[in-house]
């Protein structure tokens, strides 16, 4: 078979472009990743390179027009897909990366007739060395991979808090006020919830709230005459946090 | 064709002038020690990140950890780099994995988050295009920065195809263009100069410019374009020395396209060099009256029709903030030339001070550098100085010494900084030249001697560049529950900035410090001051300690509906001197905290509603002070 590489790299373009338009999960992830970082660069590379390319020596730069022309055709495609009609969206993407690839493919067999045979390929016995390196080489990729998990895990700790928020109900003049709780503590947390109007209490409620648990509440409308109000937070009897109103008219008084 | 490795031969048609005779002697395939040396080097990235952990819980060995993952990630590689038995496969994978484990060194600050502050930049441009569906949206942050699509095209395409937030498609795309940087930096040189030891040195020198371990690895748009640059460069010298190849040109010219794009200051490093190289060989054939020749002169009329017509139609805002960073560079060496200012404290920043073997290792790595580039020039003047190709590394290699004093200036230092990752494409290019040319001179013995003081030299040059890489206070994440002035955006600043986005609504007008505009513009898309644009500084509305006029005036001007206030601020002095806009009053040499009045005064402030509280963040809604 003449360019089997090529062939196999059409299959893959086509195969990828579905995956990435239509399934989700880790699939599509690996679909898009290899369809835009290495499909249309190797598709690219043969093209420019011919059959240097396949040539032990060539491999290295065969690598670095793959990865090279992926981000150029990538970064140059989204301004085509801008211009175009329409939004750049999966399916355009997906279209465009596919349609360059199988274009690129295309003209590598209509330029390549006297260099188109297949690559020599070496039958290579497992020896104990290549079995070494192999050990070596899974080994080195656990030890990158358990370092970003590390680091990852570390990076998602991070101390518990709670937000309070008070907002008007709507921009429409509503007198009532929304007021919101989110717990974004390690364990269930217990507050103390106390509205007051110019310094009066109002409002008492008690809540406990699990990590990640949203409360809220529309207060009963503000008095016109009323000129702050004031929502705190106790938790273990100390004020802990508190946000403040002034409605309009109060402070238009 | 010629290729890389192979013997000498000059084509009838097509002269290839700078190629030398092989030096190698040494096999030309297998992975060797490799495999083995991936494993210490995954070993380092693991020490790395076992550091950067135990910053953020404030444990103990960090300093430790982390220079052992360093050590770990560059003297196996180094060893065999510097050798005389490793094979070409081996000496590139090597490289390859050396540039790999300083990315994930990078990588392993925060994994899933973007952490540096040109990282939000791009964020929220990224983020923009996704939700419009269109390019060109305007970015609060970095207003020129969405007028160079390139990455945000990759990201977003990425981002589309694959489901993956922002934060990992960045990593992707950028670990991609790492890999193309070492990989065009090694076959460049090995063009260059015939040497497949050359060119592994090569890549080892160039990493140690002090940007290779976080700058040049964060999701930003010059990590993408200074690798492209590399490329094109390779792909124009393989069109010089293997003669007419349309498809070769073709990519380089879409490289090209691509780079401009993507990045303004690399597409001028680009075009400036292409012009040296034409200029060069046009002057050769008209003086020398050298013939065969290729000149790249279609390729660099591409590369200046595609700059001018992209800064003129399409990013002409590029100009005034250019100018600016000049004007401020300029300024600030005014400044200190006249006394105005004072020259600014090495290895210092935040108050906290690089311990002193760091800082002898940062000086003696760039008196090795200079000491290097001076026998590297003496050399390769007397014996290279025929070939044009080699001109550039030197002149490039040569600006490095003369950018050097403006680290002593406080709004210059950056320049200097930024600009080493342009320039040690020269430095590491001459250097290893320098290297092999020397070792020419020795046999035996001496030689494998010489292979060693070369590796240990350049051990000393690379981690000397580490010590510089950041700001010593910020190298490792940050341990959030200690009481310190903020340097990565946290939970609860994220927390606070997507509530604005839910609860306000985005595209308000915001006020805060540096580190929470980036938050808010990016998590919150909100529209956040940016100075040169709105002609108030967010430090006009934060830093007083009091409601005063300059307040109600920035309110004003600015049209100002909120004001996030991070309570941590207080608490010490950031590493870049600025709390709420570069250049603010005070930044250069600030030794004492904010006035705590300073966050306070909202709070008492009548008509101005606390909307929003979480313990570190409050956001008060301050449009009623106009």
């Amino acid at each position: 078979m003449r360019r089997p590489d090529l062939v196999i790299v059409m299959g893959l373009a086509v195969l990828a472009g579905v995956l990435a338009a239509t399934v989700a999960g880790p699939v599509r992830i690996g679909a898009g990743i290899v369809l835009e970082l290495l499909l249309t660069g190797y598709a690219l590379a043969t093209l420019v390179l011919g059959a240097g390319a396949r040539a032990r020596d060539g491999r290295a730069e065969l690598l670095l027009c793959t990865l090279g022309g992926s981000l150029v055709v990538a970064a140059l495609g989204g301004l085509v897909l801008d211009a175009l009609p329409g939004h750049m969206d999966r399916l355009a993407w997906t279209l465009l990366l596919v349609c360059v690839t199988l274009a690129a493919v295309a003209a590598t067999f209509v330029r390549d007739d006297s260099s188109g045979l297949a690559p020599a390929v070496s039958r290579r016995r497992l020896t104990p060395r290549g079995a070494v390196n192999a050990v070596c080489a899974v080994l080195a990729l656990c030890l990158a991979v358990a370092a970003i998990v590390i680091a990852r895990d570390a990076a998602d700790r991070t101390p518990g808090f709670s937000q309070l928020s008070t907002v008007p109900a709507s921009k429409a003049h509503d007198p009532r006020l929304i007021v919101g709780l989110t717990s974004h503590e390690a364990h269930d947390a217990s507050y103390l919830l106390v509205i007051s109007e110019d310094g009066r209490p109002v409002f008492r409620y008690r809540l406990r709230l699990e990590p990640g648990a949203h409360w809220e509440m529309h207060t009963a409308p503000v008095a016109a005459s009323t000129r702050k109000v004031m929502v705190r937070v106790y938790r273990g009897g100390q004020p802990d946090l508190y946000t403040s109103f002034y409605p309009p008219a109060g402070v238009a008084s | 064709m010629l290729r890389p490795g192979e013997e000498f031969v000059v084509e009838p048609r097509v002269r290839a002038p700078d190629r030398e005779p092989r030096i190698d002697d040494a096999p030309r395939e297998g992975f060797g020690l490799t495999c083995p040396l991936a494993v210490a080097m995954a070993a380092g990235v693991l020490s790395i990140a076992l550091a950067d952990r135990a910053a953020r819980v404030d444990g103990p060995h960090r300093e430790l950890l982390f220079w052992a993952g360093i050590l770990l990630v560059v003297v196996p590689p180094a060893v065999r780099l510097c050798g005389l038995a490793a094979s070409r496969t081996e000496r590139i994978t090597l490289a390859l994995l050396t540039g790999l484990g300083a990315y994930l060194a990078k990588v392993a600050y925060n994994p899933t988050k973007l952490s540096f502050s040109d990282e939000y930049i791009h964020l929220r441009s990224i983020a923009d295009d996704l939700a419009s569906g269109h390019l060109f949206s305007f970015n609060p942050v970095l207003p020129e920065a969405s007028h160079y699509p390139g990455l945000g095209d990759i990201v977003g395409g990425l981002v589309r195809l694959t489901g993956v937030p922002i934060s990992t498609a960045g990593v992707l795309a950028i670990g991609s263009a790492r890999l193309v940087l070492v990989l065009a930096i090694f076959m460049l040189l090995e063009r260059l100069s015939g040497s497949a030891r050359v060119a592994g040195l090569g890549c080892l020198l160039y990493g140690a410019n002090p940007n290779f371990l976080y700058w040049s690895a964060q999701v930003s748009y010059e990590s993408l374009a200074l690798p492209l640059v590399v490329f094109t460069l390779y792909l124009v010298l393989r069109r010089t020395q293997d003669g007419p190849e349309r498809g070769v040109a073709a990519l380089a010219g879409l490289s090209i396209l691509a780079i401009v794009v993507t990045h303004h200051l690399s597409s001028y490093f680009l075009a400036i060099m292409l012009c040296a190289w034409t200029a060069t060989v046009l002057w050769r054939r008209r003086v020398r009256g050298v013939r065969g020749e290729y000149s790249p002169l279609r390729l660099t009329l591409l590369a200046v029709c595609a700059i001018g017509v992209w800064l003129v139609g399409f990013a002409p805002v590029t100009g005034q903030y250019l100018g600016s960073i000049a004007a401020s560079t300029g300024g600030g060496l005014f400044n200190v030339i006249t006394g105005a200012s004072a020259t600014r404290k090495l290895f210092s920043g935040g108050g906290v001070v690089a311990p002193a073997w760091e800082r002898l290792l940062g000086l003696a790595a760039v008196g090795l550098t200079l000491l290097g580039l001076a026998v590297a020039t003496w050399l390769l003047w007397r014996r290279r100085r025929s070939q044009p190709l080699m001109l550039a590394p030197l002149l490039l290699a040569l600006c490095y010494p003369a950018l050097l004093p403006l680290r002593f200036i406080g709004s210059a230092a950056e320049t200097s900084n930024r600009s080493t990752e342009f320039l040690y494409l020269g430095v590491g290019s001459l250097l290893s030249v320098a290297v092999f040319e020397l070792r020419g001179r020795f046999a035996g013995r001496a030689r494998a001697f010489g292979a060693t003081v070369v590796c240990a030299l350049s051990v000393v040059v690379f981690l000397g560049g580490v010590t510089v890489a950041w700001q010593y206070a910020e190298r490792l994440p940050q341990d959030r529950a200690a009481a310190a002035i903020p340097y990565e955006i946290g939970a609860s600043a994220r927390s606070a900035d997507e509530w604005t986005e839910h609860e306000l609504g985005p595209g308000h007008r915001f006020a805060s410090d540096f580190l929470d505009h980036l938050g808010l513009a990016t998590y919150g898309r909100q529209r956040t001051l940016w100075a040169p644009v709105d002609h108030v500084s967010a430090w006009e509305l934060m830093a007083p300690t009091r409601v005063e006029h300059l307040v109600r005036r920035a309110v004003a001007l600015g049209r100002i509906e909120y004001a996030l206030v991070e309570d941590r601020l207080v608490d010490g002095v950031p590493a870049s001197g600025f709390y709420f806009d570069k250049g603010e009053p005070g930044s250069i040499g600030r030794t004492l905290p904010l006035d705590p009045r300073a966050l306070d005064k909202f709070a008492h402030a009548p008509g101005v509603s606390r909307v929003y509280d979480n313990g570190e963040q409050q956001i008060y809604a301050v449009g009623a002070l106009k």
